[in-house]
């Protein structure tokens, strides 16, 4: 094709300056010690997401009618430990807890990432081509977004069935339009920078700019919006599971595991409490991280965040 | 059993001696320490044939409350409990003036119980397990003094005279679900138009103080033939509307509730006919079966008797404002919320001495709240928002016990949870082996279900309780027995079945009670002996056709085991044997076997000259078909589950199998 | 006006729409007579119904019939409340119409809508106003750290929550209902919390840009004081993108109440939903979600009205 531009050159003219700065940014986290204790919980829960096997103490499933409905911290009968109690069945609540998170984050995860592929590219394409691809684009995604998102995955659910794919293609269906409209707009602002004026002028394909060259240099403001939307849609998650249009038994899911356990909410507050103090950390630690993303990489404020001695958060 | 004594007895301050005298029978494999009460509480199938008997020869009990008679079919009243157990205790006489000293607390005793794990956790009587302790003890010296509850009615009828007005304001029930409609066909299942009793009422009723059918607006009844009643109607009566109730509106009453073409829900209980009424004369209908019902009478317990002239001028209100006959005049329906009645000063039991109900009208109006959260109906008697809480779960019940503010009351149903595995029809055909279906059904540990059913008791084996005419009493629960399914297992797959194939679909609805910590369970189970399954909790929409012959003919050859529930109000095996276990016929999707698995043209014929008979032969005729689909591992009982109310303390509830909430069984506390 | 014009075509279009879609879906899922009535049903009582709500016609036959009546403001009835259908009665005579029943709900949603707004506007106004004129001071950790809190909490759970603690535990409120004002607290502070973060998110960073900038270190240099440098000056500057963020939560609200409403037992249009939804109850599910969808339109419609009051300069249709 005619792309034979000097791959050197164009980098010349980006101005990735930001490229060497992960050194920085690691001594920035270790100075904010929430958010870094908010990472590490992330990265232990991811952790325990992927070893979940190896990690929980007991089975997720099965039955143990002898040890039903024990607080925390017992011991049942067979002399076996319960750190955060356990359920109706007898089974372990940390263990559920932690393959319940499988469940609940790979929902988050996945949903978050089809939607943000997707609606990236749309939006980033249609703001650097413009004109009726554009306005096309941009129509459907406004009359989409003025749509009750909620009450239309209720519906779709309540048409398709629950279950752990069906959940994962509504969020997608129905989240990628936030991340078209800022990528638009991120493109929208790009398009005028010297660099891709640039790099279209040494003939760079339209493709080869909005991904080599806008792309990069956009990737901040997705990442924030990608953590917000993993919180969002670990709460969606929830929310629709606890009315039954989420993931279905027997797959523990969070907020499955509330919607179970209301039923005995005053007698095992346990079994309420601790799925939704978990829902309550992942995100609260989401918008943190998501929080801190968008401090260090605005030049505004990043200041506050590298200069030595300069405060920021402790 | 020498009923008629006390049934007849017309004197209402007589003091009745019990003359239950039951003989010791073999046990059910319940705690032993209740095995005398559940023994009391039993009816022998000589019993319950000398009921059908005698409505089938016309010899009916009418007018006065039969008191003293406590024990009806396989369980006490919640109120009888008291009185079987004070039988039971050799005590056989009531001191009149008791009941007004006693604490006001009804106490409830289920007769049978599932051994309980947590059995160390709760009082000694674990069916009374929502009282508090110091009213336990209430209700164990009361259990010496007899027939409680007969004092407190019989003082109530006595105060007649005195009655002016309701002395207390409004009750509020928290229901857990909204009516589909308030028509009068309502009456006839108490959970889809809870409360409806109260404004419409029926011409019998079950008395849930005796457990035997009563006079409502009706006086008295007749059979005429197998297929013939004969009704005489209570005279001076009026309808909410000011019409007058005579022969001829309650001939279109019924007519209008039990028409097919009408298609109420109620159809679910009709007969093998159809029933049409007319009026005789001035005072008498003539209810009417196309083919012979020995269950007429029950029948008649069931539709409600609304104003004829709301029929005839503005049919259409007949399905959101109900203008029947009762205490209670319907106020207004906020849907979505809650519906309304206020007392109604001219109703005929306030002047009449043979009116149902353990007391007048204390409550000058009604609201039934809707509130479908199991929690928030709990919180709403905690708080005193409300004075009854439908449904509570065990451990609710079980915490009312520390509560001073409300009390639990419980009592046994008829309603039955069961397991279905796929069988002749499009069931996968490695559920055609014998040792395959028993090594499924010896799986299940059905005490453990029962427990975790909570408030649930272990059937024997079948799906009704005792005293059912056709129950069974040489039928046992399938045993729990893991080692043994999995040498059937062996067995099976050596003569080459194809073991390996079975993957069992164990299936419940969302909208059942508990369904899904039970369908887990089941699963589990299944697995311990080796038995793979899927586990799957499904909504109306997604079970209700696969459940339907017509539903399921569709889907490919499957395994599944629908775990459900279901009731049989009749107090007969007809119903149950026949929709669970006659062959579905595909053109026929609506027929009332609609939702079996099994085809079997012996048992079949077999069961539609049981359904046509009457009397010791029916009984005999249906004993015999429950031990042989027993045998054929067609469906595992898992559990009968009592019901439970939470109530505002000292309040008295009475209520029978058929858990009514009428506010005239309801004392409110001093 | 031509500008708002256009986007009320458009929102009538995407309506029109929505409801199609809406419609067609409903009946992907299977017999609606079946789904109402359940298996245990005759075969009568779902003929009646069909023949009743015409469910026997040909489904295009039926669109047009639906899309006809909507267009002149006949929403339908219920299946629900028509449930016993007579076999000579039609559905229209004998049911209720849905539109009542959506506008009998309506006032209970806007109650509440209305009330979670009252807590969570002055409250995150307030919070974030102070976080910013106090930036990392303790009061600005406290407001951040409040409401991302109030962002991450699962809604249902804190109302749950919130019941156990003042109705169960103090008894200071009750569980669930509609009718007193005490009702409408627990729900409506259940609602808040995360409105309550958001706005005051927006606010605290909307200010600190606003505070940054020169004419505000002019007026300081002025001497004028410094709450009128805040509430005057750069709160009023502030204020597009923090009506844009009341607007979205409004909105959120209207539609993210069904959880809270089930959890309340609060008889709005979110109760509704579900128990249409899980009745299978065609007709109430169509116009519910119709009828929320509209509301968002008109929510965002009023946000584009308030930007032009707040300042006359912009140009409705040229923000980008």
């Amino acid at each position: 094709m005619a792309d034979v531009s000097n791959p050197a050159i164009e980098d010349a003219i980006d101005p990735k300056d930001e490229r060497e700065n992960l050194r920085d940014y690691l001594y920035a986290l270790r100075r904010d010690k929430i958010t870094a204790s908010a990472v590490l919980f992330l990265l232990a829960l991811l952790a325990f997401t992927i070893g979940a096997e190896f990690l929980a103490p007991h089975k997720p499933t099965g039955l143990n009618l002898a040890d039903r409905m024990l607080p925390p911290f017992s011991t049942g009968k067979k002399g076996l430990f319960y750190l955060l109690g356990t359920d109706e069945l007898g089974r372990d609540l940390f263990t559920r807890l932690i393959y319940g998170a499988r469940v609940s984050v790979s929902v988050g995860l996945l949903g978050a990432t089809f939607s943000c592929v997707f609606g990236v590219i749309a939006g980033l394409t249609a703001g650097y081509y413009g004109g009726l691809y554009e306005d096309l684009v941009m129509r459907f995604v406004d009359g989409m977004l003025s749509l009750p998102s909620l009450l239309v995955a209720l519906f779709v659910l309540f048409i398709l069935g629950g279950g752990f794919a069906n959940l994962i293609l509504v969020f997608a269906v129905l989240h990628w339009m936030v991340f078209a409209r800022m990528s638009r707009g991120l493109a929208l602002a790009a398009r005028s920078k010297t660099y891709v004026v640039a790099a279209k002028a040494m003939g760079a394909s339209g493709r080869r700019i909005v991904f080599r060259h806008i792309l990069p240099n956009v990737v901040a403001p997705i990442l924030v919006l990608y953590t917000l939307e993993i919180a969002i849609l670990i709460l969606s998650e929830a929310s629709l599971s606890f009315l039954g249009f989420g993931v279905q038994p027997p797959d523990p899911s969070w907020g499955l595991m509330i919607a179970d356990g209301r039923e005995h909410i005053r007698s095992a507050w346990w079994l309420v409490a601790f799925p939704g103090l978990a829902i309550f950390l992942t995100a609260l630690c989401l918008n943190l991280v998501a929080s801190w993303v968008r401090a260090v990489t605005d030049p505004a404020q990043r200041w506050r965040w590298f200069a030595i001695g300069s405060g920021g958060r402790e | 059993m020498s009923l008629e004594p006390m049934l007849t007895s017309t004197r209402k301050e007589t003091i009745i001696q019990s003359s239950l005298n039951h003989a010791s029978k073999t046990h059910l494999g319940m705690l032993p320490q209740f095995q005398a009460l559940e023994d009391l509480s039993a009816d022998t199938p000589g019993q319950a044939r000398s009921r059908a008997n005698r409505n089938a020869d016309g010899q009916v009990v009418r007018g006065e409350p039969a008191f003293g008679r406590r024990c009806r079919g396989h369980h006490c009243d919640p109120a009888s409990g008291i009185s079987c157990m004070a039988e039971n205790a050799a005590s056989r006489f009531f001191r009149p003036g008791e009941a007004t000293r006693r604490r006001g607390r009804v106490a409830v005793c289920p007769t049978h119980f599932n051994t309980n794990s947590k059995g160390a956790r709760f009082p000694p009587w674990p069916a009374c397990r929502g009282l508090k302790r110091e009213n336990q003890m209430n209700n164990l010296r009361s259990r010496g003094h007899g027939l409680l509850w007969a004092t407190g009615s019989a003082l109530a009828f006595a105060a007649v005279a005195s009655y002016a007005a309701p002395t207390h304001g409004t009750l509020v029930v928290a229901v857990n679900q909204e009516p589909q409609d308030l028509a009068a066909q309502g009456t006839y299942k108490e959970i889809n138009a809870t409360g409806l009793r109260n404004v419409v009422e029926t011409l019998i009723a079950v008395d849930p103080v005796t457990g035997e059918m009563r006079g409502v607006l009706a006086t008295d009844w007749e059979r005429v033939d197998g297929s013939t009643l004969h009704l005489t109607i209570r005279q001076g009566v009026k309808f909410h509307d000011g019409t007058d109730m005579t022969a001829e509106s309650v001939a279109k009453s019924i007519n209008w509730v039990w028409s097919p073409e009408k298609a109420f829900t109620i159809q679910e209980y009709a007969g093998p006919g159809e029933i049409t009424a007319t009026a005789i004369d001035e005072n008498s209908v003539e209810v009417v079966s196309s083919k012979a019902d020995p269950l007429l009478e029950f029948r008649m317990t069931l539709g409600g008797i609304s104003s004829a002239a709301q029929l005839d001028n503005s049919p259409e209100e007949h399905f959101d404002t109900p203008v029947g006959t009762g205490p209670y005049v319907f106020g207004e329906w906020a849907k979505g919320q809650y519906w309304t009645a206020t007392y109604n000063p001219d109703w005929w039991g306030l002047s009449a001495d043979d009116a149902y109900g353990t007391t007048k009208p204390a409550y000058s109006d009604l609201k039934f709240v809707f509130r479908a959260e199991d929690a928030t109906r709990v919180a709403m008697v905690q708080s005193g928002e409300a004075q009854l809480g439908m449904f509570p779960s065990a451990d609710e019940c079980a915490r009312a016990a520390d509560a001073a503010d409300y009390d639990c009351v419980t009592g046994p149903s008829t309603t039955y949870l069961y397991g279905r595995l796929d069988h002749s029809l499009h069931a996968h055909p490695v559920l055609a082996d014998p040792r395959v279906r028993e090594a499924v059904f010896l799986s299940v540990d059905i005490t453990g279900i029962a427990d975790l059913q909570g408030m649930a008791s272990v059937p024997q084996g079948q799906l009704g309780p005792k005293g059912t005419i056709g129950f069974n009493d040489a039928v046992q629960p399938y045993t729990y027995d893991p080692e043994r399914a999995m040498a059937l297992l062996a067995e099976a797959k050596a003569d080459g079945v194809d073991v390996d194939a079975l993957n069992v679909e164990v299936v419940g609805r969302d909208t059942t009670p508990r369904i899904k910590p039970i369908v887990e369970a089941i699963g589990a189970m299944l697995n311990i002996s080796g038995i793979e399954t899927t586990i799957k909790v499904q909504t109306p929409q997604e079970f209700n056709p696969r459940v339907r012959i017509a539903g399921y003919a569709d889907e490919p050859n499957r395994q599944m085991m629908q775990v459900h529930v279901k009731g049989n109000p009749s107090g007969d095996y007809g119903l149950l044997l026949h929709s669970n276990y006659a062959c579905p016929d595909i053109n026929d999707p609506k027929g009332p076997s609609r939702s079996s698995v099994y085809c079997d043209a012996d048992f079949d014929a077999r069961l539609f000259e049981a359904l046509a008979s009457f009397g010791d032969d029916r009984n005999e005729r249906m004993k015999e078909l429950v031990q042989y689909v027993h045998d054929r591992h067609l469906i595992v009982p898992l559990a009968l589950l009592d019901r439970g109310y939470l109530v505002k303390a000292g309040t008295e509830f009475t209520f029978g199998t058929d858990h009514r909430i009428q506010a005239v069984y309801l004392k409110p506390a001093e | 006006m031509p500008y708002l014009l256009k986007r009320v075509i458009n929102s009538v279009i995407l309506l029109l729409i929505t409801v199609s879609f809406v419609f067609f879906a409903c009946r992907m899922i299977g017999d609606p007579a079946l789904n109402m009535l359940g298996p245990g049903a005759n075969d009568i009582a779902l003929e009646n119904l069909r023949r009743a709500a015409g469910l026997n016609d040909p489904l295009w036959l039926q669109w047009v019939r639906y899309m006809g009546g909507l267009l002149q403001g006949d929403f339908g009835v219920s299946y629900r409340y028509g449930f016993s259908v007579i076999p000579e009665a039609d559905l229209k005579d004998i049911g209720v119409p849905v539109v009542d029943l959506v506008a009998e709900r309506l006032p209970a949603t806007f109650l509440l809508a209305g009330v979670a707004m009252a807590i969570a506007v002055p409250l995150g106004l307030g919070m974030g106003v102070i976080a910013a004129a106090y930036p990392r001071h303790l009061a600005d950790r406290l407001v951040t750290v409040l409401s991302l809190a109030g962002v991450s909490i699962v809604q249902f759970w804190l109302g749950l929550m919130l019941i156990v603690l003042f109705a169960v535990q103090l008894g200071w409120l009750p569980t669930g209902g509609y009718g007193e004002p005490a009702h409408v607290i627990l729900p409506a502070l259940t609602l808040a919390a995360r409105p309550i973060g958001r706005i005051a998110q927006v606010v605290r960073s909307a200010m600190l840009d606003e505070l940054a900038k020169p004419y505000v270190v002019t007026a300081r240099a002025k001497g004028v004081a410094e709450w009128r440098v805040i509430l005057l000056h750069a709160l009023r500057n502030a204020a597009i993108p923090i009506i844009t963020m009341i607007g979205d939560e409004l909105s959120a609200l209207l539609t993210g109440a069904i959880l809270v409403e089930k959890i309340f037992a609060w008889p709005g249009i979110g109760l509704l939903i579900i128990d249409s939804l899980s009745r299978s109850d065609l007709p109430i599910i169509q116009v519910s979600i119709a009828v929320v969808a509209t509301l968002v339109i008109i929510v965002n419609l009023l946000v584009d009205f308030a930007y032009r009051i707040i300042d006359p300069q912009i140009q409705l249709g040229q923000k980008a």
